[in-house]
């Protein structure tokens, strides 16, 4: 059995060969190409006027013929154009938006940023000024009898400087 | 070993349960993040156990659905691709109506793709933590992910292109069909707009016939193979499912890269802009399959001699729908993208 489907696929081998060989001079034979190109032309021509003749037979009978399926589709499909031009505005628009977005989360986070940095320098220079304050207390706790008096001899200069005007005055 | 006669029974039961019609494909866990018109990005999320790596965006082609880099579970290059911890957003182009044959080639290149660069970015900027994205381009969705990074060199930071026509010259039988002379391409569309599925596929029937009896004794031979089965009535489906090329796009497609071969050329101002592949600034890996008789290697190969940035081109053993089942591909596409870049 085997010897014959071997016998059988021998022969359909050589059959195949010398099929492909006559094909192959056929189809290309400048005279085969050039008669299938008529004919195809003329198979077209055949077919656009019996389409023809089937839209003229339709609108006789007042029905929608395909030229008019085909118009509505187009227009149609224009609009879907329309629309998806319109969605690449959106879609461009979402991006612009998008970066805007990220940009002013950015500029929050460096103005925040920024804040807690002033806060801090801030809280530095208080920090120093109370700093400062006590030292400056601190130096002067001991030298307090003496300023004492200062200020007082100061304060009494204006205050006899008032008491001799009002005896003028009354003088 | 199976008898002759218990093989083709074999295979008779197996085709008497319509498996074409019934093979579930694109089977990996995704959502649809995304929808423009018909064209959708669906998300593949990477597996959670993987080691994340950079999203990668795929440009799928516009002749066929999506499912062949997602065919069956175990053949399919985005399941791979997500094991390996890469983020997969994948553009599905959807199935063009009649509303969308006046569509230009610069929709699809510049603003669809645009779309969806911008919006898997956005999607991955969310969820993995990462706005750099890397491309995969596959078939005429690689020809036109060439062109879209050559306008916008910052949408990938590296990018393979799979079985991707680039010199259309060197496409063999392709190139002497779809040549000006012979080929009827105003005529065409301006008279049945799409370009339409049906004639797509037959077209790719006819650039090689003796495929057509080929797939069948295939069947036959491996009808006992574990798994062969499916995947072949999986190809067969996806094979059967082509979608209508917008017209007007088709016509600038052809014209300029069949007639012209305009991206290796020059001189294609694709809407407003001219085409220059020089101007890619993105690192590229061209894989080329073996035995490709859609985008043969040569026509692959064809962006080393225009690309602006370094390009490393590769071959791999299979057809041009076959490497994608195979676990080459997925593997060539992980190593490159795991290379640390220069």
């Amino acid at each position: 059995m085997s010897d014959l489907k071997d016998m059988s696929t021998e022969m359909y081998r050589a059959w195949e060969t010398s099929m492909t060989k006559w094909w192959d001079a056929v189809l290309d034979d400048p005279q085969f190409i050039k008669g299938m190109g008529d004919n195809l032309s003329m198979q077209s021509r055949a077919r656009k006027g019996y389409e023809d003749r089937v839209d003229q037979a339709m609108e006789s009978m007042h029905l929608p013929s395909r030229k008019d399926v085909v118009r509505l589709a187009r227009i149609a499909s224009l609009l879907e154009d329309k629309v998806l031009a319109v969605e690449d505005t959106l879609l461009d628009q979402g991006d612009t938006l998008g970066r805007v977005e990220r940009e002013s989360l950015q500029a929050r986070v460096d103005a925040a940023e920024a804040l807690v940095t002033v806060q801090e320098r801030l809280a530095t220079i208080d920090a120093k000024l109370d700093a400062l304050t006590e030292a400056v207390a601190a130096m002067a706790e001991p030298k307090k009898p003496a300023s004492r008096s200062r200020s007082r001899s100061r304060k009494s200069t204006p205050a006899k400087k008032a008491d001799a005007a009002a005896d003028s005055k009354e003088s | 070993m199976t008898s002759l006669l218990g093989r083709t029974a074999q295979t008779a039961k197996f085709l008497a349960a319509d498996p074409v019609l019934t093979a579930k494909t694109g089977q990996t866990p995704h959502e649809i993040v995304f929808r423009m018109g018909k064209t959708a990005l669906r998300y593949f999320p990477p597996s959670p156990e993987a080691e994340a790596k950079r999203p990668v965006l795929i440009s799928m082609p516009l002749i066929n659905t999506w499912t062949i880099f997602d065919l069956l579970p175990g053949r399919s290059v985005v399941s791979k691709l997500t094991a390996a911890g890469i983020p997969v957003y994948l553009v599905d182009w959807g199935r063009p109506g009649d509303e969308d044959e006046q569509r230009p080639l610069s929709y699809y290149i510049d603003d669809v793709l645009g779309r969806m660069f911008d919006r898997a970015r956005r999607h991955a900027t969310k969820h993995h933590d990462t706005d750099e994205l890397d491309a995969i381009g596959y078939c005429v969705g690689g020809t036109f992910l060439s062109v879209h990074l050559a306008r916008n060199p910052a949408q990938a930071k590296r990018v393979a292109f799979v079985a991707t026509p680039i010199d259309f010259h060197s496409s063999e039988r392709l190139a002497r069909w779809a040549n000006p002379d012979t080929f009827p391409l105003d005529t065409l569309i301006d008279s049945v707009g799409n370009y339409p599925a049906d004639l797509m596929r037959t077209s790719f029937s006819w650039l090689k016939p003796s495929g057509q009896t080929a797939k069948w004794v295939g069947l036959w031979e491996r009808i006992d193979q574990d798994g062969f089965p499916e995947l072949w009535a999986a190809l067969e489906q996806w094979n059967g499912d082509n979608v209508d090329f917008p017209g007007e796009a088709y016509r600038e497609y052809v014209r300029r890269c069949y007639f012209d071969n305009a991206l290796m050329t020059g001189g294609w101002v694709l809407g407003t802009t001219p085409v220059n592949l020089s101007k890619a600034e993105t690192p590229a890996l061209v894989i080329g399959a073996s035995r490709d008789h859609i985008a043969p290697p040569t026509a692959c190969g064809g962006l080393e001699k225009v690309w602006g940035a370094p390009c490393e081109v590769k071959t791999i053993r299979g057809g041009h729908v076959g490497i994608c089942v195979g676990s080459t591909l997925a593997a060539t596409l992980i190593e490159w993208f795991e290379q640390p870049e220069a």
